[in-house]
């Protein structure tokens, strides 16, 4: 694992950046970005890559726009910012939670509305999914389509890995994140009409 | 030396930071989208490798608003980074000119944009030679 650079170091860019000098983010970024990483990974709340990398990220950001925030007598940098670090990280997974937890309900409330409103009453949850399925196959014809939906389906979150799918990696990131919204909008609206045209009575 | 992992995963922090103006790298985002260029592109402009170009989007974005200030700034980030002031000047204006008239009309981006990509239509071709060389 990298190590954190030292005191007189940290003083200096601490220094730099208080008196706006355009590079001194760009050398903390670098200096203390990986081994920040590395001791997020180390100390265990998560093993989400992407998570970690946010809170590093977030704590390090911080810090630069506002470097006047950490009182040297209180902390060294690296502790300061190590404990910003850690303290986004477990915000990020509490809200990750409640977003999973408020997921888990929304699917249990639509699958008892359409089991409810679309199949006759002796049919279980599992002839409940199947009719879903049957129709969205019917509906979503094309190869790609059916492998992106069965991503959301999976409930994917990364872009990427809908971008792999359609084929435009190699788009910017911006690029990619329009493409990719567009397609979930898209899909997002068929299921939308198919709900309400099963719903209709 | 630094270990391939760390380094996508800096590549991959300096993606976070296209949107915010505060870092280079919104510019370099700006740039890329509105020309639609790709790293090598640019890296080719300010006559820098592409691995160059991580270091630039950590760097604070030049002070605009004061002539003296802005160019004192970006020939830091040139020097620390290694690549031509010039260049590095030039395509921050155009990003800021690019951002400022997509704020102000809302048009297409394609229109807007048209004016800005036949000036650095020698982009299009990253083994083309320059046109100029400070």
């Amino acid at each position: 694992m990298a190590s954190f650079p030292d005191k007189d170091w940290c003083a200096d860019v601490h220094r730099r950046l208080v008196g706006e000098d355009p590079t001194a983010s760009a050398e903390l970024y670098k200096a203390i970005f990986s081994p920040l990483v590395g001791w997020l990974r180390v100390k265990g709340r998560t093993t989400d890559k992407e998570l970690i990398r946010d809170a590093a990220t977030d704590a390090l950001v911080d810090y630069i726009k506002h470097p006047e925030k950490w009182n040297p007598g209180k902390a060294t940098l690296v502790s300061y910012i190590c404990m910003a670090a850690d303290r986004d990280l477990l915000n990020a997974l509490e809200k990750v939670q409640r977003i999973r937890k408020h997921e888990v309900l929304s699917a249990d409330v639509e699958d008892e509305g359409f089991g409810r409103n679309v199949l006759p009453e002796d049919d279980g949850p599992a002839d409940a999914i199947d009719g879903l399925l049957s129709a969205l196959e019917r509906q979503v014809t094309s190869e790609t389509d059916r492998r992106f939906l069965a991503l959301m389906l999976k409930g994917e979150r990364s872009t990427d890995k809908f971008a792999e799918v359609l084929g435009i990696q190699n788009l910017s990131k911006q690029e990619k994140a329009r493409t990719v919204k567009q397609h979930k909008d898209r899909l997002k609206k068929i299921i939308e009409r198919l709900r309400n045209r099963l719903n209709a009575p | 030396m630094r270990l391939e992992s760390d380094l996508v995963e800096l590549r991959a922090a300096a993606a976070r930071l296209e949107g915010d103006p505060f870092f280079m790298a919104s510019v370099l985002a700006d740039y890329r989208t509105a020309l639609r260029l790709h790293d090598q592109h640019i890296a080719k402009a300010l006559d820098c490798n592409v691995e160059a170009l991580t270091s630039l989007a950590f760097c604070r974005t030049p002070r605009l608003d004061d002539e003296k200030l802005f160019l004192s700034d970006v020939q830091a980030i040139a020097k620390y980074v290694g690549c031509d002031w010039g260049e590095l000047a030039s395509m921050i204006r155009t990003a800021q000119s690019v951002s400022t008239l997509k704020r102000f009309s809302g048009g297409p981006e394609d229109q807007l944009l048209k004016a800005a990509r036949d000036k650095h239509g020698d982009h299009d071709d990253p083994d083309k030679p320059k046109s100029r060389k400070r």
